[in-house]
């Protein structure tokens, strides 16, 4: 009988041992009533969407204002719940209240407003709130937090008051708070939307190097199509619903689509676009503006 | 203008007050505003002043930081002097015109009473630059500790605190903004009779509200975010415990004010 139950344990660790997210059909409604609790509007946020995220993938999901994403962040923290469908998190249903502090410990979170998510008036102690939270004691705490400043470069910081801080550093700084709690996901909603161009790049490098260094799977919802680039894979959104999704590469090929969603394709790709359509023969995978002036130079001395 | 008020700001210097365990800080703020309120001598309040001073510089806080502190309660501070110098009564007269009056014992009782005030804000102030509003209510948090049993929540009400702490300069910062706003398409709130100054008013208050709301509700989802589930199997980063300087601290203190009481009684 014990034998049987282990087994059981060990195909469901099989079963959910790459994959971070898993989310099926899921629907999501805001609902406005009235005083007398009569229905005014529903607005459909989230629409059927499906997502898999393997473990160590940097996933984009890109759409204009009001297309879903950011609902579907919250969907992934259990910060709401589906209306219809599911959400898996490293095997965990995020309807189960019982899971929902694991859940929220695997898959950290960077709101936009950088100024709304710091808790403590010091860097130090906002950093520790998290795992402060999950009880951690106080020895390993200390090592944490210093570990976690370090890594996103503020621990020159940890005394000051996140109020001397840019935009970037107090996101910087939050992203220490989650890297605390030793997350396995981070999810950045909307993260760099408020910073300026400096900044932008400091949290997107930040994030980039937490990818590639310390395996965490990185999801990045953005409008800034610059910002996927580097993506594993891009999701994009549109009323709710998921109607693009594919490497970088096979996502900006189809850019009257992306703009029909009120995005644009990143600034390379749609010169590359221009150039091949007057006749220039380009390659097709061109994303960044190097490549792209690597081609032209190609393409330039073969036809002279 | 409204960026230059600093109440409510941590000011890290890491002297020897900042690394006094919170708890001890609050007695003693307490305890030197009761001092303030019970004689009205010049001993004891050379006392209070020596007393206030050497605090301040062991807290190496700039000077200036804490008159800047002073300035959004200049005006109060102002109003009670006045009330106080014309609206006492006895003692002898030294200056009558028509109605006005003032005596020697309402010049002495407004110059305390300024004093007091002043006292009152630099005292209070010292406590909030030397302890960051987390020490603060972790020090609230354990010294009301006992009120629990009777069902007060004492954790919730900690929190609450601080975060009003943390966001008073972010909302100060943001009603500049509106301000500035309004004035760039002509918004006056300096200017014009009281009434349409309180109509002016009003279109700062609204949208401050609407985004104080509107960061209350990301900020519960951030902490949400961050496994935040009460206060419950809660561990610190800096677990309050009392060590030698904060017995020093509190002996300090009851020296103080028995320094107070027996001058007071006895001169």
């Amino acid at each position: 009988m014990e034998h049987e139950v282990r087994n059981v344990t060990a195909t469901y660790n099989v079963w959910w041992y790459n994959i971070m997210i898993k989310a099926l059909n899921i629907t999501f409604e805001y609902i406005r009533r009235d005083e007398n609790e009569n229905v005014i509007e529903i607005i459909t946020a989230l629409d059927g969407v499906d997502l898999n995220v393997k473990k160590g993938q940097f996933i984009s999901v890109v759409g204009h204002n009001g297309s879903g994403k950011s609902t579907l962040a919250k969907h992934i923290n259990a910060l709401l719940v589906p209306g219809e469908g599911t959400v898996h998190v490293k095997g965990m249903d995020t309807k189960d209240e019982s899971n929902i502090l694991d859940i929220r410990q695997s898959v950290g979170m960077i709101f936009q407003n950088p100024d709304n998510q710091i808790v403590a008036g010091v860097v130090e102690e906002d950093v520790a709130f998290g795992p402060e939270n999950m009880g951690v004691p106080s020895k390993e705490l200390r090592k944490r937090v210093d570990e976690s400043l370090k890594t996103v470069g503020m621990y020159e910081y940890k005394d000051s008051s996140p109020d001397r801080l840019s935009g970037g550093q107090k996101q910087l700084v939050a992203i220490a708070g989650v890297l605390a709690m030793k997350p396995e996901c981070i999810i950045l909603d909307e993260a760099t939307a408020m910073l300026d161009p400096g900044g932008r790049k400091d949290v997107l490098e930040a994030v980039k190097k937490l990818n590639r260094e310390e395996n965490i799977t990185v999801i990045l919802i953005t409008h800034h199509m610059e910002e996927t680039i580097d993506s594993d894979i891009i999701f994009v959104m549109k009323n709710g619903r998921i109607v693009l999704s594919g490497t970088p590469a096979e996502v900006y090929k189809k850019s009257d689509i992306i703009r029909e969603c009120g995005l644009e394709v990143p600034q390379a790709v749609h010169i590359a676009e221009g150039l091949r359509k007057r006749g220039l023969r380009l390659p097709e995978d061109i994303l960044t503006m190097d490549e792209l002036s690597e081609a032209v130079r190609t393409a330039y001395n073969k036809q002279t | 203008m409204l960026r230059d008020i600093t109440i409510g700001r941590y000011y890290p210097s890491g002297s020897i007050i900042h690394r006094l365990d919170p708890r001890v800080k609050l007695a003693a703020a307490i305890i030197y505003i009761i001092s303030l309120f019970t004689y009205n001598t010049v001993p004891v309040f050379s006392l209070a002043t020596v007393y206030l001073l050497i605090v301040l510089l062991l807290s190496r806080v700039p000077f200036l930081y804490i008159v800047k502190g002073l300035k959004p309660v200049v005006l109060l501070i102002i109003l009670t002097g006045v009330m106080n110098l014309f609206f006492t009564g006895g003692g002898n007269i030294v200056f009558e015109y028509m109605l006005l009056k003032i005596t020697d014992e309402g010049i002495e009782k407004a110059i305390y009473m300024m004093l007091r005030l002043m006292y009152l804000m630099i005292g209070s102030s010292l406590l909030t630059y030397t302890t960051t509003p987390n020490e603060l209510t972790d020090g609230i948090e354990k010294a009301l500790r006992p009120l629990n049993r009777i069902k007060v929540p004492v954790h919730e009400f900690a929190l609450v605190m601080s975060l009003a702490l943390r966001f008073i300069p972010i909302l100060i910062e943001e009603a500049d903004k509106i301000i500035k706003a309004q004035a760039s398409r002509g918004g006056n709130i300096e200017e014009g009779s009281l009434i349409s100054r309180a109509k002016a008013m009003v279109s700062i208050m609204i949208p401050l509200f609407i985004s104080a709301i509107k960061r209350a509700s990301d900020l519960a989802y951030a902490m949400d975010a961050r496994c935040y589930h009460g206060g419950s199997g809660r561990t610190r980063l800096h677990p309050l415990k009392y060590g030698k300087r904060d017995i020093f601290g509190y002996l300090i203190m009851l020296i103080y004010f028995a320094a107070i009481i027996t001058l007071g009684i006895v001169i």
